[in-house]
């Protein structure tokens, strides 16, 4: 303290504001270290109490899965998030009966009370956490709840409680969803695609034909993506309709890249020197699919492509036709004068016999 | 005379008192990242469901004479927790026998790829697929360096993001799942680092962590002090700016096509992990683009420190070049119009505390020393000063340390804490202060290997001697 | 009484299957991982019926397959293997390793336990 005492008297600003600034600094040190002993001494304390109840709820949800346990423990309100986040882990787990015995569980302890008082809450986690819940829980009565959350700006959470719609009713759930395929460009393509997945691809895709119809203008670019994901073709009659209207080349790349239908091969062969790569890429594709014997020589042109992904998919659409046998690739290599589409179709011959 | 003398204690002091608030501010920042670990009820794990619906990435492991332990490194590799991904080992011609152990365990065999050239690299030798993993190629290249080495497993990947690992990084089983979580939420993000960890002391059993502890020795455990205040929380504050400069070569993600954009990796600099960062803001902003870049500050990848003196020297040195090297190449994003926070804020700050810091730090404590020992300085004011520098240095570790315990708090015991809290004060009185004297010997080299090597290239190999990859990686 | 060897790193899905086969009046051994698994498998007695998961730290659930049906004690046991839907690949090559079925995560309890009583008659 002389120390202080001394140097706090000297007329040296330099060292009055050096001596203060200092002092200030280390007594919030002293603080923070004591703070952060407390908070650890805390920690190991709730770390202790957690186990308890881990050890508890561990074994029933294993048994709830196929039946309701006699007795359950009182519930204490610092573990209904832990409770929650566990009870997602065994509905993950497990599948069929086991569902409806872990749902029967969630009832008894009252888990869907639970679940909804997470909406109000501020960290997303809590919030996440509850909208999945619900929709495990598929719980009707929710519904609107939900789909309140579908409209939030969140795409995280709003996608989650899309998902959770999904759960609970999908036919009902895609009808929710179809405005927004057009209007919500935040959403991530795979993840739109991953719930409507979840309906048979003879229920989502006239649907998604169908609202294309109503949305000509606006967005269909992103509607045929999500088409195109989910595994839906098209046919010579919607290919022209698209192609009608002049569309952008990414449009056409994905009607192309859908297109199964055997008569409307030779709406393809056109984009077989279209200007714009990827066109060519899912022209090759295409005729990978529906190529006639007459029509090799368009993905033989396609195999000296200065591009790489054209050059590929050409090579492992000719690879994969039905009517084409080693020997007769071999020829078609032998008669290349080009290097990069000999390697090239090596590689898809080597991938293929793998 | 003796106004210049004031004008420099005072600016010194100042420096100082700056270098270690800045810091502390930074790790303020932080806060905005970790908040969410903060919560002690949601600090175990969302359900996975919530993280379903990744992207497939493509792993890019560079490996050069890593024999002993490429074989438990891939297959710690393989069993990383995601639904869909390939692993793409290149060897950059070992001259041990990587490659055979690795054609006798994963039964490899050659594969007549086409291999799209879209960066310039040495030439491929061959690409090997695997008969048992169907997700795991190799491929068999001339010794470029491991910048060249990246560059062909960008070459050789098929799927959008990759993620480059290096052989001996160990990672969770979920770290794959959780560096890629930024390009879910968020699809602007073309690059994400994974949160690096020291596994000195940890148990490691065939490439995976199986328990965490804390080293015993005491410059490892100055390391772990030191990377709380300088590399976690000091970098994560610069990610809600979008201003984050360094991801770390042993583990992060990226847009492949952002990185094609801008030209992959270079292999003329010791730092290429922190050069390809640096050029993806300059290349991004300069275009108008927008973008994100940003890292997940889940421990998820552990690392091994250097537990020597002459290791750690020779580390710290390389990555004040690599640094040196990193900024100097992207000069012109340095208050750019169009820099926005990297080129206004981030860049400035790490060219005067982390680039120059070296020069002002030790010139700083040899002003006061000497002017001690000869008479141009009081007595009073030389002692203010270290007891100044040391202070806001405590202050600064003692932050760093708090934001570690209320938010991943890795280390279980409660004598980690003690063991910290040491570690994290004596760091301050001597560790701090030789780290100084390195990195300016980084740069003195730097500033003289740029004079000689004017006007050629320089290439850095894996396989050079003064350049062993085991310190290549920034943590 | 039958013993059936479980081998999975998550914990609740061991105590799920534990509890079923339990139930069942099976004898059950757990291991949490490849590597637990191998040590266990040295020493215990060769249990009537072994289910391994594929994805699992330190060794995964191919090479304990393999190792299983290198040991001249262990290779007529009937081996179930637990795979994740999304690798499909993994079933083909569960089956060309040697194991007796699989069973897709997440699974059907009265599933898993028919497929177990089939392989045991």
């Amino acid at each position: 303290m002389n120390f202080i005492s001394e140097y706090a008297g000297s007329s040296d600003t330099l060292v009055q504001f050096g001596l203060w600034a200092t002092i200030g600094a280390v007594s919030i040190t002293i603080l923070l270290i004591i703070y952060i002993l407390i908070f650890r001494s805390y920690q190991l304390l709730i770390l202790r109490a957690n186990r308890g109840f881990y050890h508890h709820w561990r074994p029933l949800l294993a048994q709830a899965s196929f039946h309701l346990p006699d007795r359950l423990p009182q519930l204490k309100s610092k573990n209904h998030v832990p409770l929650l986040s566990m009870w997602n882990h065994y509905f993950e787990i497990v599948h069929g009966d086991a569902h409806d015995n872990l749902i029967a569980l969630a009832h008894r302890i009252q888990l869907d009370h639970i679940a909804r008082m997470q909406l109000l809450r501020h960290d997303k986690k809590h919030v996440l956490l509850g909208i999945l819940t619900l929709g495990n829980l598929k719980s009707r009565q929710d519904w609107p709840l939900l789909n309140m959350f579908v409209h939030l700006d969140d795409s995280n959470i709003s996608l989650v409680a899309l998902r959770a719609l999904f759960r609970i009713h999908p036919e009902r759930a895609m009808h929710t969803l179809l405005p927004y395929l057009v209007t919500r460009r935040d959403f991530p393509a795979p993840q739109v695609a991953t719930l409507l997945k979840r309906l048979p691809v003879n229920e989502v895709c006239p649907q998604l034909i169908l609202h294309m119809g109503l949305n000509v203008h606006t967005a269909s670019s992103s509607l045929l993506r999500y088409m195109e994901a989910c595994g839906c073709s098209i046919n010579r009659q919607v290919f022209s309709s698209l192609i009608e209207r002049k569309p952008d080349d990414h449009i056409i790349s994905v009607a192309l890249a859908m297109l199964s239908d055997p008569n409307a091969i030779e709406l393809i062969t056109p984009y077989v020197s279209h200007k714009r790569w990827h066109v060519r890429v899912h022209a090759a594709r295409a005729l990978g699919k529906l190529a006639k014997p007459e029509h090799v020589p368009y993905l033989v042109q396609l195999l000296s492509d200065e591009q790489w992904w054209v050059r590929y998919r050409a090579a492992q659409a000719l690879v994969s036709l039905p009517f084409m046998n080693q020997a007769q690739l071999d020829h078609i290599g032998d008669e290349l004068g080009d290097r990069y589409g000999l390697d090239i179709l090596r590689q898809a011959m080597a991938e293929q016999a793998i | 005379m003796s106004e210049f003398i004031k004008l420099f204690e005072w600016t010194f002091l100042i420096y100082f008192i700056l270098l270690n608030t800045g810091y502390i501010g930074l790790n303020l920042v932080a806060v905005l990242q970790i908040k969410r670990y903060i919560n002690l009820l949601s600090s175990h794990s969302l359900p996975k469901s919530l993280a379903e619906m990744a992207p497939p990435v493509s792993i890019i492991v560079p490996a050069y004479n890593e024999e002993p332990t490429i074989i438990s490194s891939i297959h710690a590799m393989l069993q990383l927790d995601y639904d869909e991904f390939e692993l793409v080992v290149v060897n950059d011609g070992s001259r041990d026998d990587t490659l055979e152990v690795m054609i006798r365990q994963f039964d490899l065999h050659a594969f007549p790829e086409a291999v799209r050239r879209r960066l310039e690299t040495e030439a491929i030798k061959t690409v090997y697929v695997s008969r048992k993993y169907p997700n795991l190629r190799v491929v068999d290249k001339v010794n470029g360096g491991k910048a060249d080495a990246l560059n062909a497993g960008i070459n050789v990947c098929r799927y959008p993001l990759f993620c480059v690992v290096d052989a001996d990084s160990i990672l969770q089983q979920d770290s794959l799942r959780q560096v890629v979580q930024p390009f879910i939420e968020d699809p602007l993000t073309v690059a994400a680092g994974g949160t690096i960890r020291i596994s000195n002391g940890c148990t490691v059993e065939r490439g995976f962590l199986s328990h965490v502890d804390l080293s015993r020795k005491p410059l490892v455990l100055l390391q772990i002090a030191e990377y709380l205040r300088a590399f976690l929380f000091g970098r994560m504050g610069w990610a809600p700016l979008n201003a984050l400069l360094i991801i770390s070569g042993a583990f992060g993600v990226f847009k492949k096509e952002a990185v094609i954009l801008a030209g992959g990796y270079r292999r003329d600099t010791v730092g290429e992990d922190m050069e390809l960062v640096v050029r993806l803001h300059r290349v991004l902003r300069t275009e108008g683009k927008p973008y994100r870049i940003t890292f997940v500050p889940d421990p998820i990848c552990w690392t091994e420190a250097p537990e020597d003196l002459k290791g750690l020297k020779s580390q710290r040195i390389r990555w004040q070049r690599g640094l040196a090297e990193s900024l100097s190449a992207n000069w012109s994003l340095l208050f750019n119009p169009r820099g926005g926070a990297v080129g206004w804020i981030a860049f400035p700050y790490m060219v005067i505390f982390e680039l120059l810091g070296p020069f002002l730090e030790v010139a700083g404590y040899l002003f006061f020393i000497s002017g001690a020992v000869f008479g141009f300085i009081d007595e009073e004011a030389a002692i203010i000063f270290f007891v100044a520098a040391i202070g806001f240095g405590l202050l600064l570790s003692a932050t760093a340390l708090l934001l570690e315990e209320i938010s991943f708090h890795i280390y279980p015991r409660f004598r980690h804490t003690l063991f910290l809290i040491l570690a994290a004060t004596l760091e301050n009185f001597g560790y701090r202060q030789l780290n100084s004297l390195w990195r300016l010997q980084g740069m003195i080299r730097w500033m003289l290997g740029h004079k000689s090597s004017w006007g050629e290239i320089r290439r850095v190999g894996h396989g050079s001697p003064e350049t062993p990859v085991r310190e290549d990686k920034h943590p | 009484m039958k013993s059936i060897f479980i081998v999975d790193d998550d914990e609740d899905i061991r105590l799920i299957i534990q509890y079923m086969l339990e139930r069942e009046g099976y004898q059950v051994t757990s291991a949490k991982d490849g590597k637990h698994a191998q040590e266990l498998m040295s020493s215990m007695e060769k249990p009537d019926l072994a289910l391994f998961d594929v994805m699992m730290p330190y060794m995964d659930g191919f090479e304990l397959l393999g190792y299983a049906r290198n040991e001249s004690e262990w290779d007529d046991t009937p081996i179930i293997m637990l795979t994740a839907k999304s690798q499909e690949s993994d079933i083909v090559r569960a089956l060309d390793n040697g194991a007796s079925d699989y069973v897709v995560k997440p699974f059907k309890p009265n599933e898993l336990l028919a497929r177990i009583r089939r392989q045991l008659h």
